[in-house]
């Protein structure tokens, strides 16, 4: 195995750090936000601007 | 110490910057002329569906002079254009030059071939080309340009390979082409005002529920279902989410990722969006999806991520679905408006990378890195905001309101027409034979990659197509391509 692959792999299998809070809030949030807007926007879209 | 950022960084040394300054000018070169009347455009080189050779090439204003004339001008002038934009981002100029310059008739070559009656006629032109059959692929130039730049890209020896990287650009390339893109948008305006103004407020929103929607569910699969460390997790799911190379770039900038990490996420959305490229036009046309065109082309800006791999993917849509419109339906769709669909929505979200590295960036000030007094400058929604879309709207708006105005739609059209429609087909195959270039297909044998290969294929495979395919259907449907006349 090369030097640059052996670099790859020890950066790849690093043990990722514990799930915290705010990764909690920032995924809850953006789903929040995104799944309003797509209700809101998608109704006004189809109520008046689609044919 | 670190040279201090102002607002017009980068405004002559980088891509971005180059694709909205080259794209631009032969904009502005498009007005003048439809404004005086001089011919200063119709030089670009045009190719024709052909039986006979010598009829293939054809300068954008017939007559003007002849094809091989056109070819060479056409060369001579974008290889000027390009090379001064590659001096000022300091390349090395010799071997950009020679890699541009093979590229250029490399694909030239494949574009001549391509366009052969036998491959591209549909069913309805035989007749006037003297034959009885023909495949009827539209864009089949875009796939050999495609598979010319792989088989170059994956099997030359390795110098020339490297080489060949000097000059293939697809993110440059693509991105001048969709300035030109702006330039059809006004004309559509000009044209039709309503249906162009519709497309962009439908896609503005599908972009914001799709982004809201793709990163949280990618990331938490990438920490959750594959252990990533947050750097990884964050990097990858903005690459599969948002904007591919670019905003894994953005993104690693944000959360100040080692190079590493974006790197070679950037070469396995680079691979992924070839096999997309490849598949999802004929999966689109030859499905329901044939009934939606604009939703399914939508779709692709929505999951195709790269934004040459997406133009190129909408026009070879574009292409597939007008062909089979004229041939079952008897319908001529106009051309341009599929690929519109494609490249729209791509460019809002192109557009909230700026937005989203902002965000990404305070959180990791504030929770990963701790430092709660740094504040995160908001110039920074400035320096990621990708400047080929402030070109892409200039010419939108300077074709669109002058068109209507002063110039008028018939001038306007003669003027730029050899932009916004050859010289864009032209950089549209400069793009593809470029990705199939800087695609290795190597990078996904490497150690360990096949565990990023694998938390990209499933995010994309069970998220961002299923759910891009809703979404681009909840906001697109039942639009339809104006047809012609």
């Amino acid at each position: 195995m090369s030097q640059e692959q052996q670099d790859f792999t020890e950066e790849v299998s690093h043990e990722a750090e514990p799930w915290e809070e705010w990764e909690s809030k920032l995924v809850k949030y953006s789903l929040i936000i995104g799944v309003a807007a797509l209700v809101v926007f998608g109704a006004l879209v189809n109520l008046f601007v689609l044919p | 110490m670190a040279e201090e950022k102002k607002w017009y960084t980068g405004m002559f040394s980088t891509e971005d910057w180059w694709s909205f300054w080259i794209g631009l000018f032969f904009v502005l070169i498009g007005i003048v002329a439809a404004a005086t009347g001089v011919d200063l455009s119709g030089w670009v080189i045009g190719f024709e569906k052909w039986v006979d050779i010598s009829n293939v090439l054809q300068p954008d204003h017939a007559g003007m002079m002849s094809g091989i004339s056109s070819l060479i001008v056409s060369y001579i002038i974008f290889t000027i254009a390009t090379c001064i934009g590659a001096y000022f981002m300091g390349m090395d100029m010799k071997k950009y030059f020679w890699a541009w310059t093979i590229i250029f008739w490399l694909s030239a070559i494949v574009y001549v071939f391509s366009r052969h009656a036998y491959i591209q006629a549909t069913s309805i032109e035989r007749a006037d080309f003297g034959i009885g059959w023909s495949l009827s692929i539209g864009g089949a130039h875009y796939i050999v340009a495609l598979f010319v730049g792989l088989l170059i890209g994956n099997l030359a020896p390795k110098s020339f390979r490297e080489f060949m990287y000097h000059g293939a650009r697809p993110e440059w390339f693509i991105k001048i082409a969709i300035v030109f893109l702006g330039c059809k948008l006004g004309m559509k305006v000009v044209d039709s005002a309503g249906h162009a103004l519709t497309l962009l407020l439908v896609g503005a929103c599908a972009t914001v529920a799709a982004y809201l929607l793709f990163w949280p569910l990618v990331y938490t699969l990438c920490r959750k279902g594959f252990k990533l460390t947050r750097e990884w997790a964050a990097t990858l799911a903005s690459g599969i989410s948002i904007c591919g190379v670019s905003a894994s770039i953005a993104t690693g900038g944000a959360i100040r990722a080692r190079p590493i990490v974006p790197v070679m996420v950037s070469s396995l959305i680079v691979v992924f969006a070839v096999v997309e490229l490849v598949i999802l036009p004929p999966v689109l046309t030859y499905t329901p999806w044939f009934n939606e065109p604009m939703a399914a082309a939508s779709s692709l800006g929505l999951t195709v991520k790269t934004d040459g791999a997406d133009a190129a993917s909408g026009a070879i849509t574009d292409q597939l679905m007008r062909t089979r419109a004229q041939e079952e339906l008897g319908v001529q769709w106009e051309e341009g408006w599929i690929t519109s669909a494609a490249v729209m929505t791509k460019i809002w979200i192109d557009m909230f990378i700026g937005v989203w590295a902002l965000v990404l960036a305070m959180l990791w000030l504030y929770y990963v890195e701790r430092r709660p007094d740094e504040k995160v400058q908001k110039m920074e929604v400035w320096w990621r905001f990708p400047k080929f879309v402030l070109g892409y709207f200039i010419a939108w708006i300077a074709v669109g309101v002058l068109g209507m105005t002063v110039i008028g739609g018939e001038a306007m059209d003669w003027g730029i027409h050899p932009f916004e429609s050859t010289g864009r087909h032209l950089f549209f195959i400069l793009t593809f034979t470029s990705i199939g270039l800087v695609t290795n297909f190597r990078k996904l044998k490497e150690e360990n990659m096949g565990r990023l290969a694998l938390a990209y294929g499933l995010g994309l495979l069970f998220i961002i197509i299923p759910l891009g395919w809703i979404i681009a259907y909840i906001f697109h449907n039942g639009m339809m391509p104006p047809t012609v006349g």
